[in-house]
């Protein structure tokens, strides 16, 4: 399987290629610039591909490992044994591996970005710039789930947010410099707080290295004010990507302006990344006090679900609405983490790929309609059922994934993170969150229907906003539709596609931190 | 054998929703194909359950595993079958009246409409056959969903704003269950059934899993106060659909939770049910008599049988609690009982309802009147169905209720004192809801089919096709099946509710005659009270044949008397004049209001002063309890929205302050 190892760096390599290649294309041939982009996505989504079917599900290590070293860090360090100052030198390692986790988040992120450069077909205005942004991202996306190094880790978490600063900042609403600047400094903070506790963990593992530091914090564990002090930066640093309650300003803004092939990948992989995040590093290193704290992430999570769900409810713009919604789901996220048990974890990961579908698959129908209607807006918009009936239909199909129908992804996801919240001593945050459950199913149905039921209504046009086009759904849409949808019903009706890679890892994971 | 037959059905409703979605484009033939499946299939279910309730042979099934933590198993013991032959018999027989109905009223999105049918029936029978809660979730939230499209099916406003209602309902019932289910599941360490019954669960945490499972599913079945949803849904949803509902699957959730698998534990239980199902049931049919909407008077209706059901379930959990398995079975015999006989008459009047509205195309009851000469057969059905739900013997209403009579004399011999006291009160409140519930009927089909014509409409309807009659009939036929054949049906109901504790079946019936488990306390024989009633009917008739004169037996055709005024269709008895008596006798339940409004410039003109008055019906706990709760969400959600300040800046000192305390507590 040694040729195997090589695949995790032709995911990352294949955009920098890519990049490399829309470089030297004239802006002007915007349709070669695109099909290298779609052609891209498509090769990683293939090669993740070969990842699933090559991955051993019972072993819970990492797997398709390579490790090369970049550089070697040498500074005066303090040896106890000698007393004296010697030199030390650490190695900086390009090193890769993928576990259940990874692979799970890969295959989303991979899925996403590939329907998400389909969807790009939308913009048509700076498409160079445009591509070579993306390409950008996707290396950030795809090498944050599977380097075990935090130097890189923290520098893929750096591409995914300058790219996308450009992204949201030049592509859509009209205000959408604000949302890239609040976007910038909200992230830009949260990585500053990551990095501190990176180098906080560096100086008291003397390694960059995952595995490493989770082993030597497991053998040698900090105090407990200082385990603390780093739990509490990585649950800010990277609350505010996920986000938790009162950080999360900049996300609602980035959904409300960015263009939906953006939205697609920020709502759909980027968020996912804080939740990666906070499993790997918060929990992972420090299962203490990950304990101690769980009912603090419960009430987070549950605050996170009632407040998305009870602002949801009252938008009058469907982009909140979806952009609310995923502030709530991101609360059941936080009930899995909270669990700290192996059902719970699954369901957290579990709806974090199902969240990243289902929310790619609503953003990518909303950027359908509004590429037709010129507006998202409830009270402007109504019976697009009759008009295009098949684009209703995918949107429908959507919201009863997003409000958890059974058979599709969404139920079995929020159904193994509350069952594992359940188990655990937190039930009682369960207990008040199962009344989001009835708020989403309200909100998503009354959004959902006040689009598509009932007379035809359409927007007012001005002069010079362009045509409404009242077309069903289009040919070049029917193949992200169609992917994304039945990925959703995949992972509804045989959960074990994901439950079996995940298994091993998660098993070992809550072994390591003495659960059950 | 009896499994394959099953599967068999499983299959044929699938197949049918399949194929006729596929169809959709060519909607007569999706609609022909959809309604010939799912009576195929509900045949198949029928013969199935059937053979399961008479040999004695349950079956159980297990199926490859969907997801890691619940296996899918499936388990049709007595009374699953009992439950899913009841959804049978209404399945097939909606499933003969759609063939005409739908044309007309659901059209040309027929194949969906016979897609989303097949999933429904399909997914309630799954649904109480599965052995494993997480699998009934699954199907109970399908069940949900796909009744919820059915019952928007029109598609306009109305409807759409009812299907957000009982939306609503159904989820926050289907959380409460989730919950209760959640909690068993701890306890049990798994989702099977089998290990639910052996769980070892405290007594306060089985209370608190009742009283969840009781919220839950008593939301779900609209017992009161949480029956306002029935009335804003049935009003719009396909009569069809309003018939399938009437199979009341929450009741089935309830048995099985509290019964079966907790054991009916403590007394109190069984009380709260009979107390909250008497209340349901005055209450219910006090809204129903006065209502002038023929669906919502049916609604409301159901809300008074459900209590009928749930005290009949009630008097059986005493029973059981009280290690009396006699008046267990017997009061759980008669909530079955009346379970069935439910879903049959209020069925054929849903349907019976169905095709009025598709002559007359209104449900206001002001606008029908004198439809039983246009519309005969479904007149005669409806009279039929009316009786049977005003327990007039031997009809199938009156066995079960004098079955939970029964129950209820039985009870107050018991040694508890809350319940020696209050069963002969509960009688009474089933005696009035009997009575006014005769009324209410009388009015309905007096309103609706005999006097004059109020509309156009109606003086134009004509029967409805044969398919809608052929529905109808047959449920006809159900009603005199159970009500004269109790003596043979009666003790395989009491072998379901028997074998909820495992006690010995009870004999309830010998030779013509059914009797509570002793011939001293009481008896009755419907075939004999049948005998005697056509006697009285037949004889009268044959004496007047014989002794016919010359004159005799001729009837006028002329307009009645209007003490010399031309008669006009606005003399006649209307329903809100019919109900006006019990409208001032009971006033606080009804809380009426009387508005003042403006009349018209035109009539005003002529006069000094005019004011008009308009006396509204308003549910009490629509507007004031459901209303505010509704306002208070959207207004809690508005007032959230206010923390945000919006300014990047705030959000950064909130950053830094929650930073600052984070190192404080951190520097010990």
């Amino acid at each position: 399987m040694a040729w195997a190892q090589i695949v995790p760096n032709l995911v990352v390599l294949l955009p920098v290629v890519g990049l490399v290649i829309v470089l030297f294309i004239p802006s002007r041939q915007g349709g070669t610039i695109r099909l290298i982009g779609q052609l891209v996505s498509l090769v990683v989504l293939l090669l993740v591909g070969i990842l699933y079917s090559n991955f051993n599900v019972i072993s819970p290590e990492g797997q398709f490992s390579s490790h090369f070293t970049w550089f070697e860090l040498s500074f005066p360090g303090f040896d106890p044994a000698t007393q004296t100052f010697v030199t030390q030198s650490i190695p900086v390692a390009w090193s890769m591996s993928i576990d259940g986790i990874s692979l799970a988040l890969l295959m989303m992120t991979a899925l996403i970005i590939f329907v998400a450069t389909l969807a790009s077909g939308y913009e048509v205005r700076r498409l160079k710039t445009y591509m070579l942004f993306l390409f950008l991202l996707e290396i950030g996306a795809y090498g944050v789930f599977m380097t075990e190094n935090l130097i890189w880790f923290f520098i893929f978490f750096e591409f995914t947010l300058i790219s996308l600063y450009f992204l949201v900042g030049q592509y859509g609403g009209f205000a959408r410099e604000s949302a890239a600047n609040a976007y910038l400094l909200y992230n830009g903070l949260g990585s500053l707080l990551m990095l501190i506790a990176f180098v906080v963990l560096f100086h008291a593992t003397g390694s960059w290295d995952m595995v490493v530091i989770r082993e030597t914090l497991a053998s040698t564990p900090l105090n407990h004010g200082e385990a603390r002090f780093v739990f509490f930066l990585l649950l800010i640093g990277f609350g505010i990507k996920l986000p938790i309650f009162p950080l999360h300003r900049w996300m609602l803004q980035v959904h409300r302006e960015a263009s939906p092939a953006v939205v697609m990948i920020h709502s759909g992989v980027l968020l996912k990344m804080g939740a990666y995040g906070l499993i790997r590093f918060a929990i992972g290193f420090f299962p203490d006090i990950a304990h101690e704290y769980a009912w603090l992430i419960a009430l987070l999570g549950l605050i996170n679900l009632l407040y998305g769900a009870f602002l949801a409810f009252v938008q009058d713009e469907l982009r909140l609405v979806f952009a609310y919604s995923s502030l709530s789901h991101m609360g059941i996220v936080l009930f899995g983490l909270a669990a700290l048990n192996q059902i719970g974890l699954q369901g957290a990961v579990f709806q974090m790929v199902s969240h990243g579908l289902i929310s790619a698959l609503l953003f990518y129908i909303l950027g359908s309609i509004e590429r037709r209607m010129q507006t998202s807006s409830l009270k402007a918009l109504g019976g697009l059922s009759a008009a295009m009936p098949v684009l209703s239909g995918t949107l429908m199909f959507a919201t009863m994934a997003n409000l958890g129908l059974p058979a599709l992804s969404g139920f079995i996801s929020e159904f193994q993170a509350f069952l594992g919240l359940f188990q655990s001593d937190r039930w009682l945050y369960a207990a008040l969150g199962l009344i989001a459950l009835v708020l989403t199913a309200l909100y998503m149905l009354r959004a959902t229907l006040s689009l598509t039921y009932g007379p035809l209504k359409v927007p007012d046009m001005r002069e010079g906003q362009g045509a409404l086009e009242l077309d069903d759904v289009r040919p070049q849409e029917v193949m992200p539709l169609v992917l994304l949808a039945s990925a959703i019903i995949l992972i509804g009706v045989y959960p074990n596609v994901l439950a079996t890679p995940l298994g091993a890892t998660l098993g070992d994971f809550v072994a390591r931190m003495g659960g059950f | 054998m009896v499994q394959q037959i099953f599967m068999l059905s499983v299959f044929l409703y699938i197949a049918a929703a399949f194929l006729s979605l596929v169809m959709n484009r060519i909607y007569k033939v999706a609609n022909y194909i959809s309604a010939i499946g799912t009576f195929a299939a509900a045949i198949a279910g029928l013969v199935s359950t059937i053979i399961v309730l008479v040999q004695g042979m349950p079956f159980a099934a297990e199926f490859p595993r969907f997801v890691p933590f619940a296996r899918f198993t499936i388990e049709v013991d007595y009374l699953s079958a009992f439950m899913i032959l009841v959804i049978s018999l209404i399945a097939a027989v909606t499933a003969i009246f759609t063939l005409t109905y739908n044309e007309r009223y659901i059209g040309k999105n027929a194949g969906i409409f016979g897609f989303l049918n097949n999933i429904y029936i399909l997914s309630m029978i799954l649904a109480v056959a599965s052995s494993n809660a997480f699998y009934f979730l699954v199907f109970w939230e399908i069940m949900t969903l796909a009744s919820y499209f059915l019952v928007i099916a029109k598609q306009d406003k109305e409807a759409i704003n009812s299907g957000f209602v009982y939306f609503a309902v159904a989820h926050a019932a289907v959380t409460l269950i989730i919950f209760s289910i959640i909690v068993l599941y701890i306890y049990a360490g798994s989702f099977d059934f089998s290990d639910f019954r052996n769980a070892e669960i405290p007594q306060a945490t089985k209370n608190l899993i009742f009283l969840l499972s009781f919220l839950g599913f008593g939301i779900k079945a609209g017992i009161v106060p949480f029956h306002t949803w029935l009335p804003i849904t049935y009003s719009s949803a396909p009569s069809t659909v309003s018939a399938l509902m009437s199979t009341k699957v929450a009741i089935y959730g309830l048995i099985r939770i509290g019964v079966d698998f907790l054991g009916a534990s403590v007394w109190w239980w069984g009380l709260t049910l009979l107390a909250f199902g008497a209340i349901s049931a005055v209450v219910g049919i006090l809204y129903a008599s006065v209502e002038k909407d023929l669906n919502r008077l049916l609604a409301y209706s159901s809300t008074e049988n459900v209590g009928i059901i749930l005290m009949g379930i009630g008097v059986g959990m005493i029973g059981f609690a009280v290690e009396q398995p006699v008046l267990g079975t017997l009061g759980m015999l008669a909530g079955l009982y009346h379970m069935v006989n439910h879903a049959v008459f209020k069925g054929l009047l849903f349907l019976c309802t169905g095709s009025v509205i598709y002559r007359v195309q209104t449900t206001n009851m002001e606008e029908m009147g004198g439809l039983a000469k246009r519309m005969p057969w479904t007149g005669f059905a409806f009279l039929i169905g009316a009786l049977a739900i005003s327990a007039i013997p031997p009809l199938n209403g009156f066995v079960s209720e004098w079955f939970l009579y029964q129950s209820l004399f039985m009870a107050g011999n018991h040694s508890i004192l809350a319940v020696k006291a209050l069963s002969p009160l509960f009688a009474v409140m089933l005696a009035l809801t009997g009575a006014i519930a005769a009324m209410c009927f009388v009015k309905a089909y007096g309103v609706v089919f005999a006097g004059p014509s109020r509309s156009e409409h109606a003086r134009e309807a004509r029967e409805v096709p044969v398919p809608m009659i052929a529905g109808m009939m047959l449920l006809v036929v159900g009603i005199l099946v159970l009500g004269l054949g109790a003596p043979v049906v009666a003790p395989y109901i009491g072998h379901v509710a028997s074998s909820l504790l495992n006690t010995s079946s009870p004999q309830v019936s010998e030779g013509l005659t059914v009797y509570p488990t002793s011939k001293t306390q009481a008896m009755l024989s419907t075939p004999l009270l049948f005998l005697f009633l056509m006697g009285l009917l037949v004889v009268p008739l044959f004496i007047v044949w014989t002794l016919r004169g010359e004159k005799s037996g001729r009837r006028m055709d002329s307009t009645p008397w209007a003490t010399g005024y031309a008669y006009s269709a606005r003399m006649a008895y209307s329903a809100t004049a019919f109900s006006q008596p019990l409208r001032v006798l009971f006033h606080p339940v009804y809380w009426i209001r009387t508005t003042l409004v403006e009349v018209g410039s035109k009539i005003a003109s002529y006069f000094r002063q005019v004011v008009g008055c308009i006396d509204r019906l308003e549910s009490f706990w629509e507007n004031t309890v459901y209303g505010s709760l509704a306002r208070g969400t959207v207004l809690l959600g508005k007032r959230i929205q206010d923390i945000q300040l919006g300014n990047v800046r705030m959000y950064c000192l909130y950053i830094i302050i929650t930073l600052v305390i984070l190192l404080i507590t951190t520097i010990r």
